[in-house]
């Protein structure tokens, strides 16, 4: 199955216990877009291969197809910063970098937040519609490998997951 | 023009890389999966190899580490392309065997440019020298003053705490110590295995090889005089020289005769640890071998006494030791029997069951002192 030009993502999701680096069929949105998009509970995954998060490197399963719940994804990591949501390109207002610390399952997440206007925590994790916020210049490491980093240009964090959200308190320069 | 091996599974990934390469004046040979490409590099070793790393059924650091352990292609470079980004994913590929490790966000021209430069660089020396390894023999011409114990624990050492490449070579058929004390059950031996004219290769060495959890490799020669005869002299010479081409040491724990095989394994050995306890049989003995070493040629300087305390009290001094081999001795054994019985009938070497122990203690230190590192 021919799997390019039809807006194909290569892209690391992780899950509670593993790393699934695939291609996501994005249906021709980005994949934040994509991924907070009310309508599918599943990601379409071309070219999957699993590794468990304690050994993240080593290959245990690989599969030209699968299917992903976007419930079941904790976070993923892209490789760029220029596929967050297209929506979020442009605005009126000026836009501020925080630095954040998020706790999520097995994982602690740090990068640069990007807000447009004034920041409201509240807006922001519990009245905003979009399920996965999307995080500049992450670094993520498992907790219980810490020396472990897992490093791209954008982090897509399922609301839903983060435990612990922390903010700096002015933006960073 | 250098002849380079592309192994990638995404047909669009290497039709792109075969373009880039052709274009910039190099021969290319493709394979869309792992055993495909190394039987190709098996059979005609490339000048580079481009692999990528996410590949159904063998991936790419499997594909590193066999063409690692293939003697053709022990110094082939290899350049790890791959769509997984991240350090861990580099710093495996490293350990597997890669040389360089580029993502697919780098452009065509960029993967040119790091070919050109590793060929230029005409193969990581450094990667070579440390795949070039060192024979080291045990030996002693009485029994009983442990041998065994003090080659199998510094193979042990040498893989665990200097995290060596190692091969136990186990030519004791008699006795069979490395079973025992490693607790592993040969199936098939070396003997067995070369009984026709068979090319040697690492390859077919791992057939008969039994993995040890301390990364120890060992190889039984011979499991029982009624089940092969020993191996002649040529094929141990050709398969020191085939283990060199892949483990960083070989250790060879010999038996107490100078028999061909024996004789030839010693000969064919880099460093020879003449292992003697404080009687006098055992000093008479290993004079006997070493006036033998000299009359076969072989250097005083390739011979190292260790002295192994295989009784607690009224043992000759290292003086007297010293002075009747007429050389000194800078390794000596302290007397551990408890704990070493014991580290034998649990089947873990005294190296990883009591680390901190006198004995095992002295030979961390002959590990380190080895290890060039």
């Amino acid at each position: 199955m021919d799997i390019y030009g039809r807006g194909f993502v290569a892209a690391d999701f992780f899950t509670y216990t593993y790393r699934i680096s695939a291609r996501a069929d994005a249906r021709k949105q980005s994949l934040p877009d994509h991924l907070n998009d009310r309508l599918t509970s599943y990601l379409e995954l071309y070219d999957t291969f699993v590794s468990r998060l304690h050994k993240p490197s080593e290959i245990v399963a690989s599969y030209h197809l699968a299917s992903l719940r976007k419930d079941g994804i904790t976070f993923v990591i892209l490789a760029a910063e220029k596929e967050t949501s297209e929506r979020h390109a442009y605005g009126y207002f000026a836009k501020q970098l925080y630095d954040v610390f998020l706790t999520v399952p097995s994982f602690e997440i740090r990068g640069k937040l990007q807000v447009t206007g004034k920041l409201d925590l509240h807006v922001l994790l519990v009245k905003g519609t979009e399920n996965f916020i999307s995080i500049s210049s992450p670094v993520a490491s498992p907790c219980l490998f810490p020396d472990i980093t897992f490093t791209g240009g954008t982090v897509l964090v399922n609301k839903s997951r983060i435990e612990l959200f922390c903010i700096s308190e002015t933006p960073s320069p | 023009m250098a002849r380079i091996l592309v192994i990638d599974d995404d047909s669009h990934a290497l039709r792109l890389i075969e373009f880039a390469l052709r274009q910039a004046g190099h021969e290319v040979v493709t394979a869309r999966r792992g055993e495909e490409g190394l039987q190709k590099a098996f059979q005609q070793p490339p000048d580079l190899a481009i692999i990528d790393l996410m590949m159904p059924q063998m991936d790419g650091y499997e594909v590193c580490r066999r063409l690692r352990q293939n003697k053709r292609n022990v110094d082939t470079p290899i350049i790890v392309f791959t769509a997984r980004m991240q350090e861990i994913d580099k710093q495996t590929a490293l350990e597997a065997g890669a040389n360089q490790f580029l993502t697919k966000t780098a452009t065509p021209d960029e993967l040119v440019s790091k070919v050109e430069s590793l060929l230029a660089s005409k193969m990581s020396a450094p990667y070579a020298e440390e795949r070039l390894g060192r024979a080291i023999a045990f030996f002693s011409l009485r029994g009983g003053v442990g041998v065994s114990s003090i080659a199998i624990n510094l193979a042990v050492a040498l893989a665990r705490q200097l995290n060596q490449k190692v091969a136990l070579l186990d030519l004791c058929f008699l006795s069979s110590s490395a079973p025992v004390m490693l607790n592993v059950r040969p199936r098939l031996s070396l003997a067995e295995l070369l009984r026709e004219d068979t090319t040697i290769s690492l390859d077919l060495l791992e057939k008969c090889v039994i993995d040890h959890s301390s990364g120890v490799k060992v190889l039984p020669v011979v499991l029982s005089p009624t089940r092969a005869a020993p191996i002649p002299d040529k094929t141990m010479e050709r398969v020191l020289s085939v283990l060199k081409g892949g483990f960083n040491y070989i250790i060879v724990d010999t038996l107490s005769s100078l028999d061909d095989m024996t004789l030839a394994a010693l000969i064919h050995s880099d460093q020879i640890m003449l292992v003697l306890a404080p009687e006098v049989a055992s000093i008479q003995a290993a004079t006997v071998t070493l006036q033998a070493f000299r009359s076969l040629g072989l250097s005083d300087e390739v011979i190292m006494p260790i002295l192994n305390h295989t009784f607690a009290k009224g043992g000759l001094s290292l003086e007297t030791i010293q002075s009747a081999l007429k050389r000194p001795i800078k390794t000596v054994i302290p007397h551990e029997p408890e704990l070493l019985i014991q580290a034998i009938n649990s089947g873990t070497p005294l190296t990883l069951s009591q680390p901190s122990s006198a004995m095992a203690t002295a030979i961390q230190k002959l590990a380190s002192l080895l290890s060039p590192s």
